[in-house]
């Protein structure tokens, strides 16, 4: 009986210790008053820094995942991480003090999404290969998304380089080449992409130069396998938001597609947790809407814990700590 | 014992406290810790445990880990740093940039650590009860406490996996004395941090049933389990988090696959490569298969207890051997870090003057140590030491482990895999050995 009373007692002071609220953890507090905002840090342990950006009011209302394992998948994809990105995005979203409907679709739900509306709406193509029923030689129902005004999320291979038909019995064919020329201003000579860049086990590139929007984005995804040219990109409207390489590639880019936007990771992702990460942030900065807007306007730290600060019409606050996890968010 | 022997004796008890902290302070580099991590900056945050669907463990482990946020939130102390020069090197798995700091890998570790050496101290108190000799059974404690497997997996890896054998063996000895509650309550304890001693209740309730302790007892020990199991899941049912859990525990089991360490890795070789498509379209029906064996095993091991005479915590341990050697050489994928669970039982049998239960013992261990080293990318696991206390170039080991992680195999894609899986399929023979050697020591002790 003993033995049993001390085992439930440290049960008890287990749960208890888990469960106390955290009165010492950093925190950050946002006040709106009408003239400045005021921002304020707490228990913020010596070296880490905050961050508080100014970012557009603009806000994604509905988040698609496209998967279908019928069709190529795309580099990085399984069960596992198609499963777990919108779960883990959903949370990554709501850490951020954002709530989007987030949900699945296959290559069929993937066609209605393309032809319904596209204000507000997001699609994430992970493995970036387009199935059949939106992309094929000559037919690409995610540019009119994107002219109409949608966002695309894009990782996984080149730019709308690819798509994939459904094979017999359910099973995938490889993929084919799609029609480059669809996206003249991108995959001109003069253009920030490159045709010629494969699929099948290209040769890994990474960014180690930050990119002058990665202060305000926060963002550490640093491969640029697939070639998104940094100053070219600049040239038609787009800016890279995170790292660039040594021959001026960008790994995370923006870019404006007719009244629509599609964000560029320059391969797949670690695991649906790091992609959810780098894409919740990519949303709660604004930097997938209007890079070029976002400003951070304070850098708060142990030794500077309070500011005020003027926030331009229609942006709001949004504070975050340091990677990989960001805590703690200010909003 | 002479006082040398104890005095050696003492010297190898702190050197495994030293090992331990050692290895705890300067090895961060896994993916357990990279998720405690997050857990414990969860908590120090003030989210709920679930919040985020990352962590799919039991409950008790998640408590204990969003303890250690708060408190290293209170020392003001950072749990994870992004080390953004090693990132161009990362392999998801293996090498990450994210680094736990020194202290709050300790802290995130430390109670896997306190959890061998009470696991060491169940070995001991059992190797009393079955009437060990004192040298003998202080080589059992020292082949447990020292044991370079069990120090990896919770020094190295913050692995909780001397839960599984320390909540068994106690739960056992408590049902042979007849403490109903003490053995409902340690089967709850091991339950609630890693699941798999759900799986003995029956063996446990047939030791209390032949202790005499007859309907009143195995209600206190049902009664125990349910109070401690309801402490635990209050909070997470208070937060509307049960369903969530519910779904994560389930969820991971089903997307475990196939593989680990076990012959299954051998589904990775080019020449299986049909067995492995095939597998991809039947791997249910032969987990359900699988599972059917475990549950058989674990009805048959509790009936045969129920009808041995006398039940001794020896007979008890061999019972628990033979059901968790079936469960590791059925189970669709078995982490190295499981052999664990295996150890302290054999340790206890070789106390019992069956030397080659200490055999099998190294030897299992031996084969799950050289896996993890294996798929772990060894170089990796030093880095945190590069980068926190400059003793070498975290840049040089980043990406030696790297290279590791992709060099290219003979049989199988990468070379690690190859390796792997010739340890793998070692390591199914040496779970065989155990249940052949352990049917065979249940044949002896009641001839």
């Amino acid at each position: 009986m003993r033995e049993s009373a001390w085992l439930l007692v440290a049960c008890i002071a287990a749960v208890i210790a888990g469960v106390l609220p955290s009165t010492s953890a950093p925190a950050v507090t946002v006040i709106d008053a009408r003239s400045a905002t005021a921002v304020s840090a707490a228990h913020l342990p010596a070296g880490s820094v905050l961050t508080v950006d100014a970012v557009p009011s603009v806000s994604l209302e509905r988040v698609f995942e496209y998967d279908d394992s019928r069709y190529a998948r795309g580099r990085g994809m399984s069960d596992r991480f198609a499963n777990g990105l919108p779960i883990h995005l959903k949370a990554a979203l709501a850490y951020r003090g954002i709530d989007a409907r987030i949900g699945r679709v296959d290559a069929d739900g993937l066609r209605q999404v393309l032809s319904g509306a596209a204000q507000g709406v997001c699609v994430i193509v992970p493995g970036g290969i387009l199935p059949g029923t939106v992309r094929t030689k000559g037919r690409d129902a995610m540019r009119s998304f994107l002219m109409r005004g949608g966002t695309v999320i894009w990782a996984g291979a080149p730019f709308d380089l690819f798509y994939s038909t459904r094979g017999v019995d359910g099973t995938s064919t490889p993929v084919s080449a799609a029609d480059p020329t669809a996206w003249p201003q991108l995959y001109s000579s003069s253009g920030p992409l490159d045709a010629h860049d494969r699929v099948d086990s290209p040769p890994l590139h990474h960014g180690t130069i930050e990119a002058p929007l990665d202060r305000a984005t926060g963002l550490t995804y640093d491969a640029t396998t697939f070639d998104v040219d940094a100053r070219r990109l600049g040239a038609i409207g787009g800016a890279p938001l995170a790292y660039i390489d040594s021959v001026d590639d960008s790994s995370v880019s923006q870019l404006p597609i007719g009244r629509g936007r599609v964000v560029i990771f320059g391969d797949a992702f670690a695991d649906e947790m790091d992609a959810a990460r780098e894409i919740a942030q990519v949303v709660a900065t604004g930097a997938w809407f209007a890079p070029r807007d976002v400003r951070v306007v304070a850098s708060l730290d142990s030794s500077r814990i309070r500011a005020s600060i003027d926030v331009p019409r229609g942006h709001h606050v949004f504070a975050f700590g340091e990677a990989p996890f960001y805590f703690p968010f200010g909003y | 014992m002479t006082v040398r022997q104890h005095r050696i004796f003492t010297a190898l008890v702190l050197a495994g406290v030293l090992v331990r902290i050692g290895a705890a302070l300067f090895t961060t580099n896994s993916q357990d810790v990279a998720l405690f991590g997050y857990i414990a900056t969860q908590g120090a945050q003030g989210h709920t445990l679930y919040g985020d669907p990352e962590f799919s463990y039991p409950p008790l482990v998640g408590f204990i880990m969003l303890a250690a946020g708060k408190l290293l939130a209170i020392l003001g102390l950072p749990i994870v740093v992004h080390a953004a020069p090693l990132s161009p090197f990362a392999v998801p798995g293996l090498v990450t940039a994210d680094l736990a700091t020194p202290f709050a890998s300790l802290l995130i570790k430390l109670p896997a650590m306190l959890g061998d050496a009470a696991l060491a101290l169940a070995v001991d108190r059992a190797c009393r009860l079955a009437g060990a000799r004192e040298t003998a059974r202080r080589i059992a404690v020292i082949f447990v406490w020292l044991n370079p497997l069990i120090i990896f997996d919770s020094s190295v890896q913050a692995s909780w996996d001397c839960i599984v054998p320390l909540s068994i063996i106690a739960a056992g000895m408590a049902a042979l004395d007849g403490e109903g509650s003490a053995s409902g309550a340690w089967i709850a304890i091991g339950a609630l941090a890693k699941i798999v001693p759900v799986t003995f209740i029956p063996l446990a309730a047939a030791a209390l049933w032949r202790a005499g302790s007859g309907v009143w007892r195995l209600a206190s020990a049902i009664g125990a389990g349910a109070i401690v199991a309801a402490v635990a899941l209050g909070p997470i049912a208070a937060s509307g988090e049960l369903p969530a859990l519910r779904d994560l525990v389930a969820g991971r089991s089903a997307a475990a696959g196939f593989g680990g360490f076990n012959a299954w890795t051998s589904l990775h070789a080019y020449v299986f490569a049909q067995a492995a498509a095939w597998m991809a379209i039947h791997g249910p029906t032969v987990a359900t298969v699988a599972s059917v064996v475990q549950f058989v095993a674990v009805v048959v091991t509790a009936v045969a207890l129920l009808r041995v005479t006398p039940l001794t915590i020896e007979r008890f341990v061999i019972a628990a051997t033979a059901v968790l050697a079936v469960i590791l050489v059925t189970a669709p994928y078995v982490q190295p870090g499981y052999v664990v669970w295996l150890a302290p039982f054999c340790a206890i049998l070789g106390a019992c003057g069956k030397p080659r239960w200490n055999a099998l013992l190294w030897l299992a261990s031996g084969c799950a140590l050289a896996f993890m080293l294996t798929v772990r990318a060894p170089a990796a696991l030093a880095v945190p030491a590069c980068w926190f206390f400059h003793l070498c170039d975290p840049l040089a080991f980043v990406r030696a482990g790297y290279a590791y992680a992709y060099e290219s195999g003979t049989l199988t894609p990468l070379a690690q895999v190859d390796n792997g899986m010739i340890v793998g399929i070692a390591g199914t023979f040496v779970f065989l050995l155990v249940v052949w050697c352990a049917l065979a020591e249940w044949r002896k002790a009641n001839a």
